[in-house]
């Protein structure tokens, strides 16, 4: 019989965080699981740990390769998986003992969901960035699957160790890809386009360490301009299907940036929307800039990336307001 | 009596009955008179959980303790009641230090408990029977070393407020420092480490 759920777990030198990664496996309620540890070219004790571990519990499924990045373990990983739901894990996360039994029994009795989440706490948390701080309760706060697809271009709204998915979903999209941006997010959009159901438990059943080293820091397709790269593309592909042009609400640097990486995908940004006095009747980039009360009926398809906290929701309120329709009329990009 | 200072009675495990002042001795128990506090007076879990195990120590009349991050002094207060014979407590915050002086006050227990506002380099005293530490993991991981050389050999070290993903890491950093794990408690979220410390 095969287990009910495989962990899937990448890493790379990360002897340090591993046995307390382990040992939160170890104590989960939930048994019926298997590991499917994947060495990614460790240079450390890495993989003698494992293999330590594994002498002493049959359910860690142990693997050594070459260093060849995240996305070729992750894709072996998945090939070696037996159960058909799929929890991943990092090296250096901390499950909580009832993890897996959550969110297997949620699956279970919700054949329709594809993936599912839970509350994550970053730790160590005396000098955690204000921005990590803010990512995590955004991301915390977005439970069911219409919150998160409503917000699924503002950010990346699940933390990787955080999901459990059904393999075969995965695997229909031809598992996990190398792209100029992170694999799992690229993976959610993925989903996404496919129609896929997501939602998040409420509880918080990961604890993610938080490091100077950790990839969402140091890794090039991690960048804010690889995520703005990234959500283009999607973008493109579905929202922005069927036009060339858009419009961006905020003149400011992040529209900016914007308006670049459009042009990289062929779509024109033709107007502005801001609430700047100073930026109102200026032309950026030969497109007039207006104010919110100015934007003519039926325009074209509206991106907001103003980044700033809270004028999210004001915007959300306005646009509510005036009738527009989120996803129909505009959506929340930053 | 003022709605400040007035809570219920709390009876914590078989001997110690947390009380406002003024109400009255369930027969039977030792009476812990506590000022109500933001800083620890028995209701959250991992107070009980600290007083439960300290209830469970065989605490000579010498014993010496150091409370770290004492709060309302609720567990020093109790190991002085249960038998103990000093404790010096230590808080960053000065209004904890006033409040640990006020019900030291309270249990008649002045004489016995030296009040320190700062943190242990503030502190010159070692060699205790008993060290206890309710506070966030993340500080019982960077004080470990100063903590754990303040103990003196086979003494314990009650270590709680650990949020459970810190559990781990704090058991390997004290292990790693020559102490025992004696017990550790998993509770809804926070857990508390009894160690003991090796023989010389």
């Amino acid at each position: 019989m095969p287990p009910k759920v495989s962990i899937l777990l990448p890493l790379r030198n990360e002897a340090s965080s591993l046995p307390a990664a382990l040992n939160s496996l170890f104590r989960q309620t939930f048994a019926d699981w298997e590991l499917i540890a994947v060495d990614d070219g460790s240079t450390d004790t890495t993989f003698s740990i494992l293999q330590q571990e594994a002498r002493k519990d049959s359910r860690l499924k142990i693997f050594k390769r070459p260093a060849t990045g995240l996305v070729a373990a992750l894709n072996f990983g998945l090939e070696q998986c037996l159960a058909p739901l799929v929890a991943r894990m990092d090296g250096d996360d901390i499950c909580h003992p009832q993890r897996l039994e959550y969110q297997y029994s949620t699956m279970q009795q919700n054949p329709q969901l594809d993936l599912l989440a839970c509350r994550v706490r970053h730790f160590p948390r005396p000098r955690l960035q204000e921005g990590m701080l803010a990512y995590e309760k955004w991301q915390n706060a977005l439970l069911d699957h219409q919150q998160i697809e409503r917000d699924l271009f503002v950010e990346s709204p699940f933390a990787h160790p955080s999901v459990m998915y059904r393999k075969q979903k995965v695997c229909n999209l031809g598992g996990y890809r190398v792209m100029d941006w992170a694999e799992d997010y690229d993976l959610w959009l993925r989903m996404a386009e496919t129609g896929a159901r997501f939602a998040r438990l409420p509880q918080t059943l990961l604890y993610w360490r938080d490091r100077p080293q950790r990839l969402t820091r140091t890794a090039a397709h991690c960048t804010l301009d690889a995520f703005r790269k990234c959500k283009a593309h999607f973008l493109r592909r579905r929202w922005l299907a069927d036009t060339s042009q858009v419009w961006l609400w905020g003149a400011g640097l992040e529209g900016k940036l914007w308006r670049k990486v459009l042009a990289r995908e062929e779509i024109n940004v033709c107007g502005w929307i801001d609430v700047d006095p100073k930026k109102i009747c200026q032309k950026i980039h030969q497109a007039q800039v207006i104010a919110p009360a100015q934007i003519p009926t039926n325009p074209p398809f509206i991106l907001v990336c103003v980044g700033t906290r809270g004028a999210r929701q004001q915007i959300r309120d306005y646009c509510d307001s005036h009738g527009m329709a989120e996803g129909q009329d505009y959506l929340c990009v930053t | 009596m003022s709605g400040r200072t007035a809570f219920s009675p709390l009876n914590i495990g078989q001997h110690l009955s947390i009380l406002a002042p003024g109400s009255r001795v369930p027969n039977g128990r030792i009476a812990l008179w506590l000022e109500r506090g933001a800083f620890g007076s028995g209701e959250h879990e991992t107070t009980r959980h600290c007083l439960e195990i300290i209830e469970t120590l065989d605490l000579q009349k010498q014993a010496r303790i150091l409370d770290f991050g004492s709060g309302t002094g609720i567990l020093s207060i109790a190991a002085l009641l249960l038998g103990a014979e000093k404790a010096w407590c230590v808080d960053i915050e000065p209004a904890a230090v006033a409040a640990c002086q006020r019900n030291s006050q309270l249990n008649q227990l002045e004489d016995q408990i030296e009040h320190c506002l700062g943190s242990l380099e503030n502190l010159t005293e070692t060699d205790f029977d008993l060290g206890l530490a309710n506070i966030y993991g993340d500080i019982l991981l960077d004080v470990a070393v100063n903590l754990g050389s303040r103990i003196r050999p086979n003494g314990y070290l009650l270590l709680s407020g650990i949020l459970w993903e810190y559990n781990f890491d704090v058991r390997q950093r004290y292990q790693q420092l020559g102490f025992k794990l004696i017990i550790n408690q998993m509770h809804n979220e926070f857990s508390t480490l009894l160690l003991q410390k090796s023989a010389a």
